[in-house]
C-alpha cells in the first residue's frame, strides 16, 4: 500500500493535516494549516479507496485543479471557493485551498428545519447568482448546484465549492471520464441537464443555473428538495406564508421549460435584490447577415454555436471558429444605460450611430494575448476598453469589422 | 416521439436451433401537455403507524397538496380494520386548501390492517372518473403492516385494476415488518414500481416523486408484442428498467404481448428476454424478432434479423456480450430484490461456468445435440423449452414442471401473465441461464458486487437491487 496522508503529515513542507473532513468518491479532505502563513485551508488529495477507477480519479482531479486556475487567473470571487496552491508530494496531487468555516447547505438547512428569515434566503440566492454569472463569463460551466456543494458560513455566507463535475465552456472530443458525466438529480437540475438535450430540444445555459438557484431557494425554505416544476413555495406545507415576490420569483425560475425561466443568473439576482418578480428591461439586437432579432436581458451574453456542451445565451453559427465561446457579455446600469463588455481573444468593434469610426472594445485577457504575440494594443492611441456604453442605432462587429457578423444595436426599441 | 430499439446477443443461429438473448428498449421523449392525474391515496392507518409515521403521511399528504394542479383528482382512502373513504375523487381545483388540511388532520392510526379492503375503496373511488389517453390513473398504496389475505388474491386484484382500468399500483412498504410480497405482488401485477421506504421522513419523498412524474405520461398502459418465427419458443421476460420486475406477458396468436408501464417523460423502460428459435436452413435469413409498441395514437416497430448457418462461430456467434450480461444481470437483480439471495447465487454461477454442469443443469433441457459447435458444452445456457414455453400453456400448474411445485407454475397466472412471485426450489432457475463466461473480470466482477451489496434480512438493499443506473 502506497503513502496516505494522515493526520499530522506535513505536506510539501508548509501544509499540516490537521482534522480529517470527509471523502467522496474522487478526494479526501482535510482541514489544515499554512506553517508559512498561519492561515487555515482545505487540503484535498485523491481518495484512491473509491470504487472510481484511479484514472478517473486522476482526471477528475486534475480537472478540477485546471478550473480553480482559470477561476484564480479571472480574479476569483468571495462566493466561489479560492485557490491557493497546489503541490505533488508523495506521487499524490495536493490542491490546497482557503478554508471555509461553516457547514454545507444541506447540514445548516437540516439542521434549522429550514431557514426561517427570507432575507437571509434572498441574500444568499443573490450571492449564488452572483457567483454562477461570474463563473459563466469566465467560461467555467458548474454542472452540480446543490446543497452539498455550498458552504454556509455562520453568517450565512455562501461558498460555492467542489468543482469536481466544473469544467471548461469548451466541449471537449471523446471525454469519456468521469469530468464528462453528469449524475441526474431530478430535484436541483432542470430537464437539459438530466436528459439527453436532443430530446429536450435545448442545451444547457445560463438558463440551467437559474433553475437550480431556484430549486436551492425552495430547499432553504422548506428543508425538503422538491422535485417539482414551476414550484409555489405557497403551495406546500411549511412554506405557505412565503413573501408573494420571493415565491412567484422562485415559480419563475424553476419553470420546465428555459423560455419561461429568467434568462440568467444576473436578471435573477436583479429580481431578488429588487424583490419584484418582473424582469428587468430587455433590449434588442439586429443579426445584418442573418436577419434576424434578438431579446436581449442584463447579463447575457453572445458567442460561438459550438457542436455541442453548454451555450452561451444566444449561440450564433461560427463554422471558422472566429467567435469566443462568451464573446460578449451585456449589462445594464442602475441609470438603465446598456454596456457591452468584451470576453473574447480576437476583440469586438463597435461603429457609433455618431458616426466616427469603428472603435475596438478588448477583454483583459485579449490584451495579455496581443502583448504576448508582441503587438501593442494601443498602437495607434489609447489601448482598447474592456466595455462601452451602447446608443439605440450602433453597430457591433463581433471579432472583427471585416468579419461577417454585424449586429445592431436596437436598445429597448422593437427592432425591426 | 418516442424512440424503440431492440438488439439480440448474436447475429447468426444454428440451423439446429439456438438460444438467443434479447433486449427492447424503449426511450420516450418529452411530454408535450401535462397529463392530467387520477390519483387514489390509499394509506395504512393501523395501530402501527401512529407516532411519527402517521405525522410523517399526514406531511406527505400535504405535500401532495403541492404537486397538484387544478384538473387533477385526488382522493384519499385510510384503512386499518375498516376503512374510510376521507376524500371521495374530488378535482384539485373545486376544493379550499383548508378544507383540504382538514381531511389530513381525519388520519389517526388505530386498529388492525385489511389492505386489500382500503385497495378496492381505493380503486372505487377512481372507477368512475372519465378516463382517457392523456391521463394518468394511479392508487398509491402505502402500508407497514400484514394482511392475511393470500398474496395472489393482491395480485388478481392489481392485474384487473391495470387491465380493466388503466390504474397503476405504486406500492411502499414502511419499516422492517411489513408484508413485502404483498407490496411486490400489488406492485408488479399492476406494472407499477415497489418501494421500499426505511424511514418515516421517505415517505413524502414516494408521494412527491410519484404525483410529480405521473404529470409526464406520455402513453398509459402501453404494450409491446414480439412477434416470433413459427416454432420459436420465449422463455424469460424481465422489465429490466425503469425497474428489475418479472415482466407481465401473455401469448397472443403465436406472439407475445408484454404489458409495460405508464410511459414518462424521458423514463427508459426495457425489456429482457430469451428465445429458442427453430430449426432454420443454413443460408437463409430471417427475422427473429418483429417488435411493435403499442400506445395510444401511435405505433412504433423495429424489427431484428439474423443468420441461419450450420455452424455459428467466430465473430459472428455473439455480436453482444453485453446483451446475454444485461440479462444474467437482469436475472440476478430480480432474485435479489426478492431476497432469494441463493437463487441470485446459483444464477450468477451457473452464468459465469463456475458450477458443474450437472449440479444446475436445468432438468429436461434439450439434448446436446442441439448444442451448436463452439458453443459452451455446459447446455445451461439453453432454455429449457417444456418448462417455459407460454404458447398453448394454460393452466396454471404443469405437471412435468421439473422443479417440483411451483417453479414454473406458479409463475404464470391463470391469464399467463408472471404476476406471482416465483416459487419452488431456490436453486431451480428458470428456463435457464444465458453463458456469459467470455466476459471480461471487470463485468463479471460487477455481476458479484449486486449480489454481495444485497442481504436476504435488509429490505432495503434488496429494493436498491431492483435499480439500474442509468447506462448507455
Amino acid at each position: 500500500m502506497a503513502w496516505e496522508p494522515e493526520e499530522g503529515s506535513l505536506i510539501a513542507d508548509r501544509y499540516r493535516l490537521e482534522e480529517f473532513l470527509g471523502k467522496g468518491g474522487i478526494s479526501r479532505v482535510w482541514r489544515g494549516t499554512d506553517e508559512e502563513t498561519g492561515d487555515e485551508v482545505a487540503v484535498k488529495h485523491p481518495n484512491y479507496d473509491s470504487s472510481n477507477h484511479p484514472d478517473v480519479i486522476d482526471d477528475s482531479i486534475r480537472s478540477e485543479l485546471d478550473v480553480l486556475q482559470t477561476i484564480r487567473e479571472a480574479g476569483g470571487h468571495p462566493n466561489v471557493m479560492e485557490l491557493v496552491d497546489s503541490v505533488v508530494h508523495g506521487d499524490m496531487l495536493f490542491i490546497v485551498v482557503d478554508f471555509v468555516r461553516g457547514e454545507d447547505m444541506q447540514d445548516a438547512v437540516s439542521r434549522r428545519g429550514g431557514i426561517a428569515n427570507p432575507e437571509d434566503i434572498r441574500n444568499i440566492g443573490i450571492a449564488l447568482c452572483e457567483a454562477m454569472s461570474f463563473l459563466h463569463r469566465n467560461e467555467v460551466i458548474y454542472r452540480d448546484l446543490k446543497p452539498d456543494n455550498v458552504m454556509l458560513r455562520d453568517d450565512l455566507f455562501p461558498v460555492l465549492i467542489d468543482f469536481n463535475t466544473a469544467k471548461g465552456f469548451q466541449p471537449e472530443a471523446g471525454d469519456g471520464g468521469v469530468s464528462g458525466t453528469v449524475i441526474p438529480n431530478p430535484v436541483y437540475k432542470p430537464p437539459e441537464l438530466n436528459n439527453d438535450p436532443e430530446l429536450v430540444g435545448y442545451r444547457q445555459g445560463p438558463w440551467s443555473d437559474v433553475y437550480s438557484i431556484g430549486k436551492l431557494l425552495m430547499f432553504m425554505l422548506s428543508g425538503s428538495g422538491v422535485r417539482k416544476h414551476a414550484v409555489d413555495p405557497r403551495d406546500f406545507p411549511g412554506t405557505r406564508s412565503t413573501p408573494a415576490y420571493l415565491a412567484e420569483i422562485i415559480e419563475t425560475a424553476t419553470a420546465k421549460h428555459k423560455d419561461d425561466r429568467y434568462r440568467n443568473a444576473t436578471v435573477l439576482a436583479r429580481v431578488l435584490t429588487a424583490r419584484d418578480p418582473e424582469p428587468p428591461d430587455v433590449a434588442h439586437f439586429y443579426h445584418h447577415q442573418a436577419e434576424k432579432t434578438y431579446e436581449i436581458y442584463p447579463g447575457d451574453t453572445i458567442g460561438r454555436q459550438a457542436a455541442d456542451g453548454p451555450q452561451p445565451s444566444i449561440a450564433l453559427a461560427d463554422p471558422d471558429n472566429y467567435i469566443s465561446a462568451v464573446q460578449v457579455r451585456f449589462d445594464q446600469t442602475d441609470e438603465g444605460e446598456w454596456v457591452l463588455y468584451d470576453n473574447s481573444l480576437n476583440g469586438t468593434w463597435v461603429w457609433s450611430a455618431d458616426g466616427g469610426d469603428w472603435e475596438q472594445i478588448l477583454s483583459a485577457s485579449g490584451r495579455e494575448r496581443l502583448e504576448e504575440k508582441g503587438k501593442d494594443p494601443g498602437a495607434s492611441g489609447d489601448p482598447p476598453p474592456e466595455k462601452r456604453v451602447l446608443d439605440p442605432g450602433d453597430d457591433i462587429a463581433l471579432v472583427h469589422p471585416e468579419y461577417p457578423v454585424w449586429l445592431r444595436f436596437d436598445g429597448a426599441g422593437e427592432g425591426s | 416521439m418516442t424512440k424503440l430499439t431492440a438488439e439480440l446477443d448474436r447475429a447468426e443461429v444454428a440451423a439446429s436451433g439456438s438460444s438467443v438473448t434479447g433486449s427492447v428498449r424503449i426511450e420516450p421523449g418529452m411530454t408535450d401537455a401535462d397529463a392530467q392525474r387520477h390519483i387514489a391515496l390509499c394509506l395504512d392507518t393501523s395501530g402501527s403507524m401512529s407516532g411519527e409515521k402517521i405525522e410523517q403521511v399526514r406531511e406527505g399528504v400535504r405535500w401532495v397538496f403541492g404537486y397538484l394542479a387544478e384538473d387533477d383528482h385526488l382522493s384519499i382512502v385510510a384503512f386499518d380494520d375498516e376503512v374510510e373513504v376521507l376524500l371521495p375523487a374530488t378535482r384539485w381545483g373545486t376544493i379550499a386548501l383548508d378544507d383540504a388540511d382538514a381531511v389530513v388532520q381525519g388520519l389517526q392510526a388505530g386498529g388492525g390492517t385489511d389492505i386489500l379492503a382500503g385497495l378496492e375503496a381505493a380503486h372505487d373511488t377512481l372507477a368512475d372518473l372519465e378516463s382517457g389517453p392523456d391521463v394518468g390513473r394511479r392508487i398509491l398504496l402505502l402500508s407497514d403492516g400484514r394482511d392475511e389475505t393470500v398474496t395472489e388474491s393482491f395480485a388478481e386484484f392489481a392485474r384487473r385494476v391495470r387491465r380493466e382500468d388503466g390504474i397503476a399500483i405504486p406500492a411502499a412498504g414502511i419499516g422492517d415488518f411489513y408484508d413485502e410480497d404483498t407490496i411486490r405482488a400489488v406492485a408488479t401485477a399492476s406494472d407499477a414500481e415497489w418501494v421500499h421506504l426505511s424511514r418515516a421522513a421517505d415517505i413524502e419523498n414516494f408521494f412527491g416523486r410519484k404525483v410529480e412524474t405521473l404529470r409526464t405520461v406520455v402513453a398509459p398502459s402501453p404494450n409491446l408484442e414480439l412477434g416470433l418465427p413459427a416454432g420459436a419458443e420465449i422463455g424469460e421476460v424481465y422489465l429490466r428498467r425503469p425497474q428489475v420486475r418479472q415482466a407481465n406477458f401473455e401469448p397472443v396468436d403465436g406472439d407475445v404481448r408484454v404489458f409495460l408501464p405508464d410511459l414518462l417523460e424521458f423514463e427508459t423502460q426495457e425489456v429482457v428476454f430469451t428465445v429458442e428459435t427453430p430449426p432454420c436452413e443454413a443460408g437463409r435469413r430471417f427475422t427473429l424478432v418483429d417488435v411493435t409498441l403499442n400506445i395510444p395514437g401511435e405505433a412504433a416497430s423495429t424489427a431484428v434479423e439474423v443468420d441461419c448457418v450450420t455452424d455459428p462461430t467466430g465473430e459472428g456467434r455473439v455480436a453482444s456480450t453485453e446483451v446475454a450480461v444485461r440479462h444474467v444481470d437482469t436475472m440476478v437483480r430480480e432474485a435479489a430484490g426478492e431476497g432469494d439471495l441463493d437463487r441470485a447465487e446459483t444464477i450468477l454461477k451457473e452464468a459465469t461456468g463456475e458450477l458443474p454442469d450437472q449440479a444446475t443443469r436445468i432438468a429436461g433441457a434439450d439434448d446436446e445435440g442441439a448444442e451448436t459447435p463452439g458453443e459452451s458444452a455446459d447446455a445451461s445456457d439453453r432454455v429449457d423449452a417444456e418448462e417455459t414455453r407460454i404458447a398453448g400453456q394454460s393452466g396454471p400448474d404443469a405437471d412435468d414442471s421439473p422443479g417440483g411445485e411451483g417453479t414454473a407454475a406458479d409463475t404464470l397466472g391463470e391469464d399467463g401473465t408472471a404476476a406471482d412471485a416465483l416459487g419452488g426450489e431456490a436453486t431451480q432457475i428458470r428456463g435457464g441461464v444465458p453463458d456469459v463466461s467470455d466476459a471480461d473480470e471487470e463485468t463479471l466482477s460487477e455481476l458479484r458486487t449486486v449480489v454481495q451489496r444485497a442481504s436476504a434480512e435488509d429490505l432495503e438493499t434488496q429494493y436498491e437491487s431492483t435499480k439500474i443506473e442509468r447506462e448507455e
